[in-house]
């Protein structure tokens, strides 16, 4: 036997694949893609004592080896033997309550020739729902051997543990008779290529040599077929009283899916959500920032003064700092979606909104990550990993940052405050509508490209939605806590290399400038003064002149022709640059640039607000305010967001799109904005 | 009558799945010929059809539902 194999998890949806997989590994475990698609791959070891060792794969949950999403797809692909994955073993996972339905993947591995066992899981449930089950009888008639297992309870665990080495000593024969099974044409192929089963054969045949009504019609024969043996089978083993089970479903579901009601509860968990992760959050994003800006001035205090020192201190830690401050809200949001899935209720929320969300091209499962990008669009748009249909997920991620993330929040604070009068139309304060209305702007701009772009992408997938209505249940603390601990490492170690390396770049556009009026920055500002301005003031026209000199500055000036017919000069185009790190910096960057020497807010407001345009205009005006809030509520302002769409579609294509329609729209909207008010 | 008509309280079977509309992974979840149905829920106008195959809980929209044939269990 080999020192190392594969050992696959497959089985049906919510069957409980990865709960056994946690069970089995641990924190023995990775988790990333697989390769070219958006589908999570998870990955452990289990040691065993002569010194070899299984590799566990969890596997999307699959109903057929036939490819109808990526996840199936990745599934068979792996099983036909078309990736580096070799299928050396399986574990069929699949669920008591849903016996019959789970065997059709069953028979189908099994006539592959793959070693494997039948693990039936959530035994725990039998009782309850008056289930018997003959298994050894079914062991024979499915010459296979099977584990009853509980994760929930951790039953069964152990046994089958025990047995995983003995694993290749499994019955590999055909299971089903092969009478679906054309053999004439394939007779030929089995001879020469001996050593597969005939149905793994035949099922690269018929893949090769059918067109696709024929394919379907075969597929729908060996579903029959292979129905019609599970259905023998269990008939003399399985057993449901349906008498005896009592069920919580239809109580709830009587709450929930009520038309109204549902959704208001719904809305009102949403609300609660949303407020535990804006209120809970704050705290250790706080003292997460403290801790980055304590830790960088450290740096700079104990190490020698010199370029590696600030590259550390403003460019490396800030930049880790970065990272680590979307932990927080990252962890809160998958905890509380953690517990919706395992409950079941999600399926519900699908259930609700499927229809309204469907006229968009969008998912009912969109709603979740919709409303989390109002307060940040990095854990949102990883939320969409619920969403199966993959053009529906893609349209979500894609969509998800027109929404009024909280990041914006203080650009449209300062603006409306310069900008929008202090007055009140009826009883409605004009700089309340105003926010309002760019919160408005967001969501309908977002359903807008949704609706286009639905239209826009094709999809080698069927959409029919069929949603799973799984038994409410009460969530399993470490279930909840594994997701939680895997959505933050895999944020932390793949979307936070971009978004370390941006910022360090940025870093270094800033910081950096060619020629001699950035390096001699401080001896031209204190030469131009010589001396009338006391030392503080003097460090702030220093720095803003080292900004307007730097690398970043002479790009803002580059971009100054482009930018002007929106309303904007090139300081304004510095912000809008620098703020590329995170939306909110555009208001540091002001500061800096006009020597404002002050973080507090009303200090800078005040002070541009009285900033003029080389013709004497105001700087600052409606039109131009108006216009820069326009940009803001639709421009993709954020390297955290592209980092995390890279991350989640797995290709730089689509931030790309994502990037270059978000900017077209941002740029056009403010364009016919300022030019319409001015 | 087609699966779009089925009423609480009045379980179905499976006659005929017209394949050419419907997707090979509904065959494959259980759509078969002589496969029992039960609506769990009313639907709502237009809404998905809360229904029970044989034991297996699922949603799935009218338009696939009625591309398939069902006739009433005596
Ligand atoms: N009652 C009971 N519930 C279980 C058991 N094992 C898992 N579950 C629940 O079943 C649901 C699905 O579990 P998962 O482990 O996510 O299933 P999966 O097969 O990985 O699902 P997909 O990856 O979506 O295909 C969760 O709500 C679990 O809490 C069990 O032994 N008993
Ligand atoms: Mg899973």
């Amino acid at each position: 036997m080999k020192k190392k194999f594969n050992l696959l998890l497959l089985g049906n949806p919510n069957t409980g694949k990865s709960s056994l997989f946690n069970k089995l590994t641990g924190l023995n475990q990775k988790v990333g893609n697989f390769p070219g698609v958006t589908v999570e791959k998870k990955e452990g070891s289990i040691n065993f004592k002569n010194n070899y060792s299984v590799n566990v794969i969890d596997l999307p949950g699959a109903y057929s080896i036939n490819s109808s999403s990526p996840e199936e797809e990745i599934v068979s692909d792996i099983l036909l033997e078309k990736t580096e994955i070799s299928p050396d073993s399986a574990l069929v996972v699949s669920d008591i309550e849903n016996l019959k339905h789970n065997l059709l993947l069953f028979t189908q591995v099994k006539d592959l020739g793959i070693p494997l066992y039948l693990v039936i899981n959530m035994c725990d449930v039998m009782g309850k729902k008056g289930i018997t089950l003959d298994t050894s009888t079914l062991e024979e008639e499915l010459k296979t051997k099977i584990f009853s297992i509980s994760t929930r309870n951790s039953t069964g665990i152990e046994e089958l543990l025990d047995e995983i080495p003995k694993i290749f000593d499994s019955d590999i024969s055909t299971l089903v008779e092969n009478n679906f099974i054309d053999l004439e044409s394939i007779l030929k192929i089995k001879i020469e290529n001996n050593s597969s089963s005939l149905y793994r054969t035949w099922l690269s045949h018929i893949k090769k040599n059918q067109n696709l009504d024929d394919l379907k019609k075969i597929k729908h024969k060996e579903a029959v077929h292979r129905y019609r043996f599970i259905n023998s089978k269990l008939n003399k083993t399985l057993n449901i009283d349906r008498e005896k089970a009592y069920d919580l479903r239809s109580k709830l579901d009587n709450i929930f899916l009520h038309p109204l009601w549902g959704k208001i509860i719904f809305i009102s968990i949403l609300a609660l959500i949303f407020q535990t992760i804006f209120s809970w959050s704050n705290y250790p994003m706080d003292v997460i920032d403290e801790i980055f800006s304590y830790l960088s001035n450290y740096t700079k205090k104990v190490l020698p003064e010199g370029v590696f020192t600030r590259l550390l201190a403003e460019g490396i830690i800030t930049g880790i700092g970065g990272v680590i401050i979307f932990i927080p809200q990252i962890a809160f949001l998958f905890m509380f979606i953690s517990v919706l899935e395992e409950t079941g209720y999600m399926s519900r929320v699908v259930f609700l909104f499927d229809k309204s969300l469907k006229k968009y091209g969008l998912s009912g499962k969109s709603i979740i990550p919709l409303i989390s990008g109002v307060a940040c669009a990095i854990p949102a748009v990883m939320s969409t990993r619920n969403i199966d249909d993959w053009k529906q997920r893609l349209i979500t991620i894609l969509v998800t940052p027109f929404m009024t993330c909280s990041a914006r929040l203080p650009v449209y604070l300062i603006l409306i405050s310069i900008v929008i009068p202090d007055k009140f139309f009826f009883i409605f304060n004009y700089q309340g509508l105003t926010l309002l209305g760019l919160y408005l702007l967001g969501v309908l701009m977002a359903l807008i490209s949704a609706y286009v772009l639905s239209k826009a992408i094709e999809s080698k997938f069927e959409n029919h939605i069929m949603i799973e209505m799984p038994n409410y249940k009460i969530p399993v603390l470490k279930n909840v806590l594994f997701t939680v601990y895997s959505k933050t490492k895999s944020f932390v170690f793949e979307a936070g290399k971009i978004i370390l390396s941006i910022s360090i770049f940025l870093w270094l556009l800033a910081s950096n400038g060619p020629g001699d009026n950035f390096k001699y920055a401080e001896q031209i500002i204190m030469d131009k003064y010589d001396n009338k301005k006391n030392i503080n003031e003097l460090d702030y026209e220093i720095q803003s002149y080292r900004l307007e000199n730097s690398y970043i500055g002479i790009t803002g000036k580059v971009l100054e022709p482009i930018l002007n017919p929106l309303g904007y000069d090139w300081k304004i185009g510095i912000a809008i640059i620098t703020s590329f790190a995170a939306r909110e910096v555009f208001v540091g960057t002001l500061a800096t640039i006009f020597s404002v020497g002050s973080e507090n807010v009303d200090t800078i407001k005040e002070k541009i607000s009285y900033q003029r345009k080389p013709n004497g205009e105001l700087l600052f005006n409606l039109p131009t305010g108006v216009s820069l809030m326009v940009f803001y509520a639709f421009a993709l302002q954020c390297m955290s967001t592209i980092a995390i769409v890279k991350k989640e579609t797995n290709s730089w294509k689509w931030p790309v799109i994502q990037f270059t329609f978000m900017t077209s729209i941002a740029y056009i909207s403010a364009l016919i904005v300022y030019q319409y008010l001015s | 009558m087609t699966l779009d008509n089925i009423k609480l309280n009045q379980p179905v079977k499976v006659r005929k799945v017209h394949i050419e509309y419907v997707p090979t992974k509904f065959v494959q979840l259980g759509f078969i010929p002589g496969a029992l149905i039960s609506l769990e829920r009313p639907p709502l106008k237009n809404g998905l059809l809360y229904i029970v195959l044989d034991g297996f809980y699922l949603a799935i929209t009218q338009e696939i539902a009625k591309k398939i044939e069902v006739e009433k269990i005596a």
